[in-house]
């Protein structure tokens, strides 16, 4: 009974089971091998997390052994043992480690609900014992006194360490100067004036080309949150008796205006489907958006010179500057800050060594330190000029050797160190990268605005973390509220925004919004005089601009 | 015989449902699953008593009901028409290229929606706008949303779905076919009556199997296509648990909704395999 | 035997209605594919269809090169092998005794089966185990938390028992014993299903992705699809020194996502032919009249 089939069948198991045979050595071969460096067995040992982001070369190693692995553990006064946390997943990853009491001593991560989460289940270990093994952070702390302020927790001790950013803008506007131009218009200063021009964008076909083709302005993802800005409509604010209310009569003004931008199709109508801001980048790119708001400035020299490069590639004559927010009839706002005092890293509970995650931690911190893991060894990656600037060497070396090890220094203070400022990165000798700075510059200078204030309560990173009851109840009415405004913008004339804010406002009461209420009004009694409010990131913002 | 297969469900499926006691206690990482204090019912009443989460149960069930409907025939007609193709060669390469869909991510269907069917720049409305009507706004719309969500799933399945059918039509005898033309009996004919018949115990095998899986809509294809317009119908379970679950470290609270639509999904099957037992066709 | 003019038009309704389903089935991979060897500016810009805009394999290279991709994807090919080797060896297994009418337990291990497949006590509980059997961060992990796929050994079973009774009993009259009636008659009559059950095993032993993300700590085993996903996910890095920041926008893009779903889908597309020789009409028959 030798049917062909059945011979094919017997070679295919015999294959297989030689497949499993050998992958089993090779699995069980795999074991951890991390003994690399033996001579140092006398280093206190500590395990720190580390960002994954899937960008290191295979030619460099591995996340936890590569050149700066090495680099770091020849030189620290303790050895540390990385432990890869995919970024997209973070936050579930470390979630399964704690639950298994096999997380590191050493958790870096930006998600502030998280790290509350881990404090609330007595996860974090206080820090403030150990502040002596970490000399370089305490001098951090003096400097800048809002990081304790920030990094403490309802009970009082300090279990948070951060970093501060450089002062900027979260986000700003850049509008097409040479259609101003040609359309002899000038850079608009209120909404309403805003309204003129990108109707004129939209309507007097600024790009010459006899199509009627272009937007005046993009409000998908999470750029409608700058047009929200304009109008002070972050949901909550302080009332004029100094209680924390919300913020109704702005988001009703913010909803007219973005209902009329709508309507009037001066936005992509898909501006909803649109769910991570990349059509209107391509929009803008192309030449075709009039005022760009981009969802976050992560990077100023992509904003300022890249885009801009990419935009002349198919419009030459274009003519970008950012643009100071308009000033609105709730008054004039800035946009939100990137923000000043960021947290990233907490200390396990359970760590065996606490001292020497300190002393790993002051390492890092120090300025050669960081500046080495940022940007390569000096000479050997990069060399200073007569001006004492800072140069890289080649600048595909770097990105095949360091710029995938950002996340080492994810708690080191970026402006510290000069070098390592945005401004850094521009090369002044070339005029687009002139002007760009200058642009950056610009934008700097709309926060000093003594008239402007903070468009919200706080910026989300320091919003109060609701307890359990409240967050499901706080889902579900954000939820309905923002789907009632979404209609209000696009249910067309039949539903005003009148109506919608009544209805937001009906369904935030219905469904729980009075007992959050009560507990910011309660939260903010409490804890005026310590919490990092909006008003004080733009404090902080201006003094370091200053 | 039965070893190595018992052993795996009991230490790698019973042994874990143990921390099902999560849903009914404050979990937390400090007292770990045995030392949590009890709560109770108390998720599951913080869910339930939410207007929002009936809501969400029914839009579940609309969802996926629809997608049962219509995508459950559909790997079947696509199988039976594939039975029909003479050419092996044309009959191969259909088979591989639409089992393709089912390899693309969400993230990138929901791309290709966009383009298909957004109201400014989207094909169908552009070319609407040439025949001089005005354009649809398919995306914001709860049911022409609800079809493109039911339709895109359809599109991303039916090939691979139709797999197992093809490999069920194999054993079909095709003498059968043969002494049934020779009777006289035309292509319809012959597909009513030996092709189904022969299909029946997969058919039912897999929809007993698909009741299981009824509270189930998958995460990602709603995450991906849901929009602010339309989350009054685009909310589902596994949506809703993510955005307050699992981001804020709410354990118990999503336990407890699992519990719920696998205790629904247990009730589904059971009463399907009731109904199909009355046709001999019980899976047990 | 002639075709009548209605079998005809049927015929040429199905041909027609599969290659356009065909047609739209393949319109986004062959978007996917011109995206992935476009110029970069060209992708960035949204201005390509159907067909490469310039050509550009630069992307690829960088996939290669620039990421762990290559070692992901070796430990892709192993783990999806053994896997499914694996899985498929204890599903026969655990299927086979389970559709024998006369097995003592059968009807209560059945439904406890199936009961697993709609209860689970989910991620953190189930790691747990992983984590006191030791067993993570190897590739072990990964086997046994995927071993049995319920719905597939269902499927299984239910194929067995509609075996004809005929085949098994005239085997057993020659004296045959459980095991080489499931070696030399069972298994060979189910090549079919056998081949599509190993097709789902291995789809889904490619295509892990939370699992890896859960088990495996050490970055060196980890596969594809985490590989993929850490791409589709990156933004631009913040390298500012860049001169050529231009250049690095390019790779960073549409383009890199667009090559990683290739690598992806591209062993896919090379593995189903394959399984389709399988398929072969009248395998059943073939036993019956032997």
């Amino acid at each position: 009974m030798q049917s062909p089939i059945r011979k094919r069948y017997q070679k295919l198991s015999l294959s297989l089971a030689s497949v499993v045979l050998a992958a089993t050595a090779v699995a069980g071969c795999s074991q951890p091998n991390e003994g690399a460096s033996e001579g140092e067995a006398k280093k206190p040992k500590i395990t720190v997390s580390v960002y994954d982001r899937g960008n290191i070369p295979a030619s460099e190693g591995t996340l936890e052994d590569n050149r700066w692995t090495r680099w770091i553990n020849e030189r620290s006064p303790v050895e540390a043992q990385y432990v890869p946390v995919l970024r997209s997943e973070a936050v579930n990853k470390l979630n399964v480690m704690f639950a298994s009491g096999t997380a590191p001593d050493i958790v870096n991560d930006y998600d502030t609900g998280f790290r509350d989460s881990l404090y609330k289940q007595k996860q974090l270990l206080p820090l403030d014992d150990y502040l002596q093994y970490a000399p370089e952070y305490e001098k951090l702390l003096e400097e800048y006194p809002q990081l304790r302020k920030v990094g403490t927790k309802p009970d009082g001790k300090l279990y948070e360490i951060g970093k501060i950013n450089e002062p900027h803008l979260q986000s700003v506007a850049f509008i097409r100067m040479d259609w101003l131009k040609k359309l002899n218009l000038e850079v608009p200063k209120t909404t309403e004036e805003l309204y003129e021009v990108l109707k004129a964008f939209v309507e007097q076909d600024p790009d010459g080309n006899g199509k009627k083709d272009t937007y005046g302005i993009n409000m998908s993802y999470t750029s409608g949150g700058m047009v929200d800005s304009m109008f002070g409509s972050g949901g909550w604010k302080i009332s004029e008796d100094d209680q924390v209310v919300r913020s109704w009569d702005n988001s009703l003004e913010a909803l007219k205006f973005k209902k009329r931008l709508f309507e009037e199709g001066l936005v992509d109508r898909d501006y909803l489907a649109d769910q991570n801001g990349a059509k209107a980048k391509q929009d803008y790119l192309n030449g075709k958006m009039g005022v760009y708001l981009p969802p976050a400035i992560t990077n100023w020299f992509e904003n300022t010179v890249t885009d801009i490069k990419t935009i002349r590639k198919t419009v030459p004559e274009a003519e970008i500057a950012p643009m100071m927010q308009p000033k609105s009839p709730m008054g004039q706002f800035v946009h939100h800050v990137t923000n000043p005092i960021q947290m990233t890293t907490v200390i396990n509970a359970a760590a065996k060594n606490p001292q020497a995650a300190m002393e790993y931690i002051n390492f890092i911190l120090q300025s050669d330190t960081a500046l080495t893991l940022k940007k390569g060894v000096e000479n050997e990656h990069w060399t200073k000029d007569e001006d004492g600037k800072l140069k890289v060497i080649d600048l595909d070396k770097n990105m095949k050797e360091v710029d995938w090890a950002m996340d080492y220094t994810m708690f080191y203070s970026l402006p510290l160190n000069p070098h390592l400022l945005f401004e850094a990165a521009y090369d002044l000798s070339d005029p687009d990268q002139k002007a760009g700075l200058a642009m950056m510059r610009e934008a700097d200078s709309y926060l000093l605005n003594p008239e402007a204030k903070y468009p919200a309560l706080a910026h989300y990173e320091h919003m109060p973390v609701l307890p359990s009851e409240l967050v499901v109840i706080n889902t579900n009415v954000s939820k309905e509220v923002s789907d009632i405004l979404v209609k209000g913008i696009i249910g067309g004339a039949k539903y005003s925004a009148e109506q919608a804010i009544e209805d937001a406002r009906a369904a935030w009461e219905k469904s729980g919004g009075k007992q959050i209420e009560a507990f910011m009004e309660e939260w903010y009694k409490e804890n005026k005089e310590t919490a990092f409010l909006g008003e004080d990131a733009l404090e902080v913002v201006r003094s370091q601009l200053q | 015989m039965l070893v190595p297969g018992i052993l795996f469900y009991a230490l790698f499926r019973y042994l874990p449902m143990g921390g099902l006691v999560i849903a009914f206690k404050d979990y937390n990482f400090y007292d770990g699953i045995l030392s949590s204090p009890w709560a109770g019912l108390k998720y599951f009443e913080i869910l339930f008593q939410s207007k929002a989460t009936l809501q969400i149960i029914w839009n579940t069930l609309q969802l996926s009901v629809l997608s049962l409907v219509f995508g459950f025939p559909a790997p079947i007609l696509i199988a039976i028409a594939l039975n029909e193709v003479r050419k092996s060669w044309l009959k191969r390469w259909i088979q591989t290229i639409i089992y393709l869909p089912h390899f693309l991510s969400w993230v990138i269907i929901a791309g290709l929606v966009l383009t298909l069917f957004s109201i400014d720049g989207g094909t169908i409305n552009k070319l609407l706008a040439q025949w001089d009507m005005e354009p649809i706004p398919f995306l914001y719309r709860s049911d022409s949303w609800i079809a493109i969500f039911v339709g895109s799933g359809l599109w991303k399945e039916m090939g691979f779905g139709a797999i197992i059918y093809l490999a069920a039509l194999s054993a079909i005898d095709p003498s059968l076919y043969e002494s049934a033309g020779l009777d006289g009996a035309g292509k319809l004919r012959q597909i009513w009556h030996i092709t189904l018949p022969g299909l029946r115990p997969t058919i039912i095998l897999l929809l007993i199997l698909g009741m299981g899986r009824l509270m189930e809509v998958g995460f990602d294809q709603v995450y991906n296509l849901q929009n602010p317009t339309v989350l009054e119908k685009a909310e589902v379970i596994s949506t809703y648990v993510y955005k307050v679950g699992l981001q804020q470290a709410q354990f118990s609270l999503t336990t407890a909704m699992g519990l719920f639509e696998s205790l629904v999904g247990l009730i589904l099957v059971l009463s399907a395999n009731a109904l199909a037992r009355k046709f001999d066709q019980g899976l047990f | 035997m002639r075709e009548s003019r209605g079998e005809r038009l049927f015929s040429y309704l199905i041909h027609a209605g599969l290659i356009l389903i065909a047609l739209t089935c393949i319109l986004p991979f062959l978007h996917l594919i011109a995206l992935s060897v476009s110029e970069g500016q060209a992708v960035d810009l949204g201005r390509v269809w159907l067909w490469p805009v310039g050509l550009d394999f630069t992307a690829y290279r960088y996939f290669f090169e620039n990421t762990p991709a290559l070692r992901a994807f070796n430990n892709s090919v192993v783990i999806t092998l053994v896997g499914t080797a694996l899985s498929m060896l204890v599903t026969v297994l655990t299927a086979y005794p389970l559709s024998k009418r006369y097995l003592y337990a059968r009807k209560p291990i059945t439904l406890a089966a199936l009961f697993t497949m709609l209860f689970s006590g989910g991620m953190i509980p189930t790691y747990l185990v992983m984590n006191n059997l030791q067993l993570t961060n190897t590739f072990w992990s990964l086997w046994f938390v995927g071993l049995v796929s319920t719905y597939n050994m269902l499927i299984m079973k239910s194929y067995f028992e509609n075996i004809p009774s005929e085949v098994i009993e005239s085997a057993q009259m020659d004296g045959c014993g459980e095991v080489r009636l499931l070696g030399r008659i069972v298994l060979p009559l189910s090549m079919p299903m056998l081949a599509t059950l190993t097709l789902f095993y291995g789809v889904g032993y490619w295509n892990m992705f939370m699992n890896v993300i859960l088990y495996i700590n050490r970055t060196d085993l980890q596969n594809l699809p985490v590989i993929v996903q850490s791409m589709l996910q990156m933004q631009s890095m913040a390298n500012m020194n860049a001169m050529d920041m231009v250049q690095q926008q390019e790779l960073i893009s549409e383009k890199l996502k667009a090559v990683g779903v290739m690598v992806m889908v591209v062993p896919m597309l090379v593995v189903y032919p394959f399984l389709q020789k399988y398929f072969v009409k009248g395998i059943m028959l073939g036993s019956i009249k032997g």
